[in-house]
């Protein structure tokens, strides 16, 4: 049963939303305090004003003065339960410290921290990312917490988690209170990785050797050397060590004679998206492998290379791929 | 749908057992059971001994407890069959709180259970209890929306307490100031509770069943002098008609308002309030003679105050008396023969003829027949709460027979007298006396005060006022009731402990105490309406929306301010001026984006700050050096030099920024 078009309610909430955030500037840290907390009566709110009202007629039909003074005892205590309520929000610190990138479909991750205002006590804090999962959390005996409130990431690229709101019920549940905030906090969404055959040899650049992927087997293990300081744990030898032998790593033919190149143009036919998704894979995969590889795309070429912030720059560049314009 | 946590679980069953206690005295065995069962079996599923029952059991429950209900509560559609379903209710929700939302119903269904526990009890005892009740309840729902894994379990209810005891002072304003209307719609309340008190008819002996009895009747307080315990007639009816054995009202002059009836007094109505215990009949008390009507009543011809609705409630009404007065000087024959009445013509042949002896005696006046009438009982009959009882004619058997009675025969036995010889006459019941309270000033009566005398009437002269009790027994009209028949095996028989009350010492003081904390709470709390025009006025000379607002808003201002200040805490400032004053410099300083660390000694900061502003490079040199001399030379002279040296730092920083200002 639908008694009228809810899209004027909703639009009107967007629009009281969009007024409340375009009054304060975009900032990281932002202080609750007046200005910004609304507070009004919830459903159980107004479920206890019925009860209210049932006993004020109780009192009234019955002349029966106990009755009103129970009345008027419970109408003190929702009034009072206002301020209860939006002293659990006010004077809260929030601030916005950094997103954690995610993969396509996953769940982006967005650090928060919130600071007590001095000799105060926050209680069933509810947060949550426009239309997310909401976390709840207390803040009573440490005076400082950090959480990661989690974002769907549906889209490649930039990831604009839309404003925090920030909520309470507590004590009673009789009133809400809220904020939104815009902390301006984005991360970056990367292609889905998804497995795929081997690489195909990418073009040469200016005429270099031209090199796809030696699929590893156990015919290309070479032998082991001495584990040095700042070796890969993934090449570690973990049966050798186990006997007792020391650390060694293993080593395979190819793995540093060969460039390696996650080539746009050469990629195995299919959309955008799949394309991207194939070389994501295969580039978490030589990454995993420590091996060095190196990204073309129309209009950015990666040089080969290995280590955290390679890997870092190659999932930007594709995550970026085609969005530019959004940075 | 938030689950609920286990300590929330365990505030529900808190929260439900403090409502159901004020119940227990009314209600039916089985509901109690239920009532105990429904939180045993919700325990078990708890501590997850039993799984939540099958849909099946739940509806047998439902149909089982409907079936209770309608044959537990047949003939009684009233207030106790509508609290039995809230309460069967609330113990069926018991078995299945498992989400937030069924926590919700349940605690304010419980609400207003505790509410309706009123409409039983409204002792002071009955308030405190519902009070904490209350505490329990908020504490239950603060209990929801708690972090389902902590583990202190008190906390709640320290959160309710601080609720509940500030909203205790809001809630005094808003009783005092809300104004009470009468009701919107008529209430069935307690219709079948049978309630002692005095009945519409008289037959000899009934009033002293009451004398069994020292429920309260009601209290009255005076606006003027206290009328001596002789003058305490308090008139509840008048009695005109005898058939041979009973006493009852005359229809037409004595239950319905006819005319306004004739009273002159010759001193000023005394002004009296009264506190009336319910009593399910129509007829109030008004102190002989009413010269005003009650409010919600009228006079009848016999002027009597009776109400339009029977009193099922406590009700408290003003009135006012004529002390000395004339009631209808001049009766119309058809009233004078109305007040002649008697049954047919043979009845009670000996009586008669004494009638007819002593008028020829006294020669035709009234006043010596009633003397002689009251030397003959004064001489031959006694005062008895237990009299041999009556058969035949009944006023011949008493006159000529047993000789004993109770102030109902007395009065019965003369007016038939003053009949027989032709003078108009009639009994009048009501109560005689009561305990006077000297610390509150309030006289209690008590159903065993309860009377009944004679009025004859002259003409010219009216209504004259005759006691035959007090010709018999005088003690009993110039003495408390309880002091007269303290001996008498028959008084308070139903109720012994109350001897206890008549005893001296401490235990009878502390009862009186009692009484009178009673009293006070009967007037000022559960009849507020009846005193809340007089306090208003008193208390802000003259009633009119803009000093009702201020006497709202200024109590609620400041108990908002108190709850405000120290729920979003209050900053507490230093009270002493030294710290003060290093407090607003550091703000300075963090304003101009120079934060102290936490860490900093102040000479530390003093010297990273002259850095930043050599300009006064001196006055923070001078800062650190007292500093240094307060803390560890400790010299008190010191101190005064520091704050100084802040002032001057503080002055230096002020010009240095209009400098920059001036610049910019």
């Amino acid at each position: 049963m639908f008694w009228g078009d809810r899209k004027p309610a909703v639009s009107l909430a967007r629009r009281l939303r969009a007024w409340s955030l375009s009054r304060f500037p975009r900032r990281r840290t932002v202080t609750l305090t007046q200005n910004r907390i609304y507070i009004l009566p919830t459903g159980a709110g107004a479920g206890f004003c019925v009860v209210l009202v049932l006993l004020l007629l109780l009192g009234i039909n019955y002349e029966n003065n106990l009755a009103y003074a129970l009345t008027f005892l419970l109408v003190s205590i929702f009034v009072i339960s206002i301020i209860h309520t939006y002293g659990n929000l006010a004077g809260l610190q929030v601030s916005a410290l950094a997103g954690r990138p995610c993969f396509r479909g996953d769940k982006a991750g967005f650090t928060l921290q919130l600071t007590a205002a001095p000799k105060r006590d926050y209680e069933q804090l509810c947060l949550c990312w426009d239309g997310g999962v909401s976390q709840m959390l207390d803040l009573t005996e440490e005076r400082m917490t950090q959480v990661e409130l989690a974002c769907d990431a549906p889209e490649r690229g930039w990831l604009d988690p839309g404003p925090l709101l920030v909520e309470t019920r507590f004590p009673l549940g009789l009133f809400r209170a809220w904020t939104w905030i815009d902390t301006g906090l984005k991360t970056l969404v990367y292609p889905r990785p998804v497995s795929c055959a081997s690489p195909p040899p990418a073009g040469g650049d200016g005429g270099a050797e031209v090199s796809g992927v030696k699929s590893r087997g156990p015919e290309d293990f070479q032998g082991l050397a001495r584990y040095e300081k700042g070796g890969s744990l993934h090449q570690v030898a973990w049966k050798v060590y186990a006997r007792g032998q020391g650390l060694h790593l293993k080593q395979y033919a190819g793995t540093a004679s060969e460039e390696i190149w996650l080539d746009w143009v050469t990629w195995h036919n299919g959309s955008v998206e799949e394309k991207l998704s194939g070389i994501c894979f295969w580039a978490l995969e030589f990454h995993q492998r420590e091996q060095p590889y190196g990204l073309r795309l129309p209009g950015l070429i990666l040089a080969p290379g290995s280590g955290e912030s390679h890997r870092q720059r190659v999932l930007k560049a594709l995550a970026l791929f085609g969005r530019e314009s959004q940075e | 749908m938030k689950q609920l946590s286990r300590a929330a679980v365990i505030w529900q069953l808190a929260a439900f057992f403090a409502t159901l206690v004020p119940h227990l005295s009314w209600m039916p065995f089985w509901l109690i059971g239920l009532c105990i069962i429904t939180p045993a079996t919700r325990l078990m599923i708890h501590s997850g001994r039993w799984s939540l029952p099958h849909w099946s059991v739940k509806l047998v429950l439902v149909m089982a407890v409907i079936g209770g209900l309608l044959l537990t509560f047949t003939r009684e559609t009233g207030v106790r069959a509508t609290v039995a379903l809230l309460i069967a209710g609330l113990a069926l929700k018991m078995i299945e709180i498992y989400h937030r939302r069924d926590a919700l119903v349940l605690l304010y269904v419980s609400l207003f259970v505790s509410g309706t526990a009123y409409l039983f009890h409204q002792s002071i005892l009955m308030a405190l209890y519902s009070l904490m009740t209350t505490v329990l309840i908020v504490a239950a729902l603060n209990s929801i929306y708690q972090d389902p894994l902590r583990n202190d379990w008190l906390r709640p209810l320290k959160r309710s307490l601080r609720l509940v005891g500030f909203a205790l002072p809001l809630m005094l304003v808003l009783f005092i100031i809300f104004p009470r209307i009468g009701p919107l719609w008529s209430v069935p309340l307690n219709q079948n509770a049978a309630r002692s008190g005095l009945s519409d008819r008289m037959a000899p002996g009934d009033i002293s069943q009451l004398t069994r009895s020292n429920e309260l009747a009601f209290r009255a307080t005076f606006e003027g002098p206290v009328p001596a315990p002789q003058q305490r007639y308090w008139r509840s009816m008048v009695y005109g008609h005898y058939d041979g054995r009973t006493w009852t009202r005359l229809p037409r002059r004595e239950q319905f308002r006819l005319a306004e009836v004739d009273l002159v007094g010759d001193s000023e109505p005394l002004a009296y309030e009264v506190v009336y215990e319910p009593s399910n009949n129509p007829w109030l008390v008004a102190l002989d003679q009413p010269s005003a009507a009650p409010s919600g009543s009228f006079l009848t011809k016999g002027n009597a105050p009776l109400r339009y609705r029977p009193v099922d409630r406590r009700i408290s009404y003003k009135s006012s008396a004529l002390l000395d007065y004339r009631l209808q000087p001049d009766l119309p024959e058809y009233d004078r023969q109305a007040y002649l009445q008697l049954p047919g013509e043979n009845s009670d042949p000996r009586s008669r003829e004494l009638a007819e002896r002593w008028w020829r005696e006294t020669g035709g006046d009234a006043d010596t027949f009633v003397r002689r009438a009251f030397t003959l009982f004064n001489r031959e009959f006694s005062y008895t709460l237990s009299p041999p009882a009556l058969s035949g004619y009944r006023v011949d058997g008493f006159l000529f027979d047993s000789r004993q009675g109770f102030c109902g025969h007395f009065a019965g036995a003369l007016t038939f007298l003053l009949r027989a010889a032709g003078v108009p006459s009639r009994v009048v019941a009501g109560y005689q006396g009561g305990q006077w309270n000297e610390d509150e000033a309030y006289l209690t009566v008590r159903q065993y005060d309860a009377h009944a005398w004679v009025e004859y009437w002259q003409q010219g002269r009216g209504w004259i006022r005759v006691d035959p009790t007090a010709a018999v027994a005088p003690e009993r009209v110039s003495q408390q009731a309880d002091r007269l028949f303290a001996d008498d095996p028959a008084f308070l028989s139903d109720t012994p402990m109350a001897r206890l009350r008549f005893g001296s010492g401490w235990m009878a003081d502390f009862q009186r105490q009692l009484d009178a904390l009673n009293f006070s709470w009967h007037r000022w709390v559960l009849n507020y309406q009846g005193q809340q025009m007089e306090l208003l006025k008193g208390l802000l000379g003259e009633v009119n929306l803009a000093r009702l607002g201020l006497l709202f808003f200024i109590p609620f201002v400041l108990v908002m301010g108190v709850v405000a200040w120290l729920q979003l805490g209050g900053r507490k400032r230093s009270r002493d001026p030294l710290e003060r004053a290093l407090a607003r410099l550091l703000a300075d300083f963090q304003k101009r984006g120079h934060p102290r660390a936490s860490n900093e000694t102040i000479q530390a900061f003093s010297q990273r700050m002259s850095t930043h502003f050599p300009a006064m490079a001196g006055e923070l040199r001078a800062l650190a050096k007292c500093d240094e001399a307060v803390r560890y030379a400790g010299r008190p002279d010191a101190r005064k030099a520091l704050l100084a040296a802040i002032a001057a730092c503080y002055r230096a920083l002020k010009s240095s920024r209009a400098k920059e200002k001036r610049l910019t």
